[in-house]
């Protein structure tokens, strides 16, 4: 049983069929009936691509032996190997919860009247006409906590804005502020990245504003304030919405009081019901690890190994790496940015590892080629 | 007519699919698309990745040396070592001592490379003061960070 069709269940349920091959049953459960390709919202939102070019049906998983219920999941029972659904319940062996981080607009007040996002399909399209309609002014971008998916995501969509502007013509009445909880752009993951960051930002004369805690909204006066008192006024804000680890995976017996899933980090088993591994942006935030898809990707990779192993008695797969890497597009520039964690989450015993992989705009090409890919390998029509 | 073309494109697709798998090659194909997925998982292994933020990170450097300059300069490095370092100088290799080396410093050409020498000095300097600098920074934030996340995993019991 995999719930969510996300990164996470979509490799799962295509690791496990095809090591399995017919033997074992399995079923994916997500009320979203879609697979989306997450890393592409800002694409929409820019008009480069359209929903339906980022988005396929999860029915389709049926071509790899993969059953596909569409339905909202209201309760985990893991004591019963249950699973209750807003109309029925499926009881399972083992269990891969991989549903992913919650998006929780109402936990700032006047986030949904006032700021716009590409973290969904519904913000992305709302972004792109307020883009759209956009004259000149302040375009202020930031973060609503430090937990949200995809940690460079604001940072590409300065670039992109930045990039669509020159391109209307408007950039020279307008000016482009990103604000982040960080001292530098991305500088929790070290100086290499950061730099390289800055450079490009610095280049396209977006303005940074670190260690920004933003605690309010102004509607009236166009303001975002920081807990220090510091404002940034706007005419166009985009932020990430403020986001929750999933509150089903929360409530339920795999978690612990304060909501965070309690996992063995070496093998994201839970610690007290074995036959349930939990993986990807609902558990890396109690791991330290990334909410990044590459993230869930291979930590699908490597639990569904686990399961095969145990079903086939004799199977040896692949070991987990810990690392995230992605294509940050800023328009005109891009960069291949990677990190790697070992020190960091296993033992807290050093920073993570992070460099450049390349740089420049030919590297958008590599995302346009991972995202055809990942549709020819996981779901294709 | 149209119908006769596409009988013929299907006829050639047919035949070049026989040579295909006659010769092995979509044996081979069915293969790469079976491991294309894991691929990506043995290629971002740790190591790897390592490996290759590092060559990207030199070829980021070459590609920041003007062209120009390093052709002007190559040329007349390879003109005045030429000129300087003759054959017989290896036969009969100049020796210098303490007074020699202070008679040298008054030629102006060893002045311009000297001058040169210690600009480098200057930035390898400033180099080794902000790189200790920025990862001191980044060691800080990240003990504040360990501090919080011990603290969680201390809760959550792992």
């Amino acid at each position: 049983m995999i719930l969510g069709g996300g990164v996470g269940g979509l490799v799962s349920a295509n690791k496990i069929s095809k090591i399995l091959n017919g033997k074992a049953e399995i079923t994916v459960i997500d009320k979203n009936p879609y697979h989306e390709f997450m890393a592409s919202y800002p694409w929409v939102a820019l008009g480069y691509k359209e929903p339906d070019d980022i988005r396929r049906p999860l029915s389709l998983l049926s071509k790899k032996n993969v059953n596909f219920i569409n339905d909202e999941i209201v309760e985990i029972q893991p004591s019963k190997n249950k699973v209750i659904t807003k109309n029925s319940e499926y009881e399972y062996d083992f269990c891969i919860v991989s549903l992913g981080a919650e998006v929780k607009e109402d936990e700032i007040p006047n986030f949904s009247e006032e700021a716009h996002h590409s973290w969904s399909l519904e913000g992305s399209l709302r972004l792109r006409e307020a883009i759209k309609n956009f004259k000149g002014g302040n375009i202020v971008i930031g973060i609503a906590g430090a937990y949200y998916r995809c940690p460079p995501a604001p940072y590409e969509i300065a670039g992109q804005v930045d990039f669509f502007l020159r391109i209307r013509g408007v950039r020279n009445k307008s000016e482009i502020t990103v604000f982040h909880i960080t001292p530098g752009p991305m500088s929790n993951m070290g100086p290499a990245i950061s730099s390289v960051i800055s450079e490009i930002l610095s280049n396209k004369g977006i303005k940074f504003v670190g260690n920004f805690e933003p605690v309010r909204i102004d509607k009236e006066n166009k303001k975002v304030i920081s807990k220090d008192g510091r404002e940034l006024n706007y005419d166009l804000l985009i932020m990430t919405p403020p986001h929750k680890p999933n509150s089903v995976v929360a409530k339920s017996e795999l978690s612990s009081p304060k909501g965070l899933p309690i996992v063995d980090p070496s093998t994201f088993r839970s610690k007290n019901f074995p036959n349930v591994f939990i993986i990807g942006d609902v558990v890396n935030p109690a791991i330290n690890l990334p909410p990044a898809g590459v993230v869930a990707h291979f930590q699908a990779e490597f639990v569904s190994t686990q399961i095969a192993a145990e079903i086939k008695g004799t199977y040896v797969g692949d070991s987990f790496s810990p690392v995230a890497m992605c294509i940050m597009d800023f328009g005109d520039d891009a960069l291949f940015p990677m990190c790697e964690f070992s020190k960091m989450y296993l033992d807290l015993s050093g920073p993570p590892s992070c460099g450049v992989l390349a740089r420049g705009k030919e590297v958008k090409l590599i995302k346009m080629l991972f995202e055809f890919m990942w549709f020819a390998n996981y779901l294709s029509k | 007519m149209v119908e006769e073309r596409k009988k013929e494109v299907l006829d050639r697709i047919i035949e070049l699919a026989d040579k295909l798998d006659k010769n092995g090659t979509l044996d081979l194909l069915e293969g790469i698309s079976e491991i294309s997925t894991d691929a990506i998982t043995y290629l971002t292994d740790p190591r790897i990745l390592k490996i290759w933020a590092n060559i990207a990170y030199l070829l980021h450097i070459l590609e920041m040396i003007e062209p120009t300059i390093v052709s002007v300069m190559g040329n007349n490095l390879s003109k005045h070592l030429s000129e300087e370092l003759k054959p017989e100088v290896f036969r009969e290799p100049p020796k210098l001592g303490p007074m020699g080396i202070i008679k040298m410093l008054n030629d102006k050409d060893v002045q311009v490379a000297l001058g040169f020498i210690f600009l480098f000095l200057k930035a390898f300097g400033k180099t080794i003061t902000t790189s200790g600098k920025q990862l001191t920074e980044m060691m800080d934030m990240m003990q504040k960070q360990f501090e919080l996340m011990k603290q969680q995993r201390k809760e959550l019991g792992i």
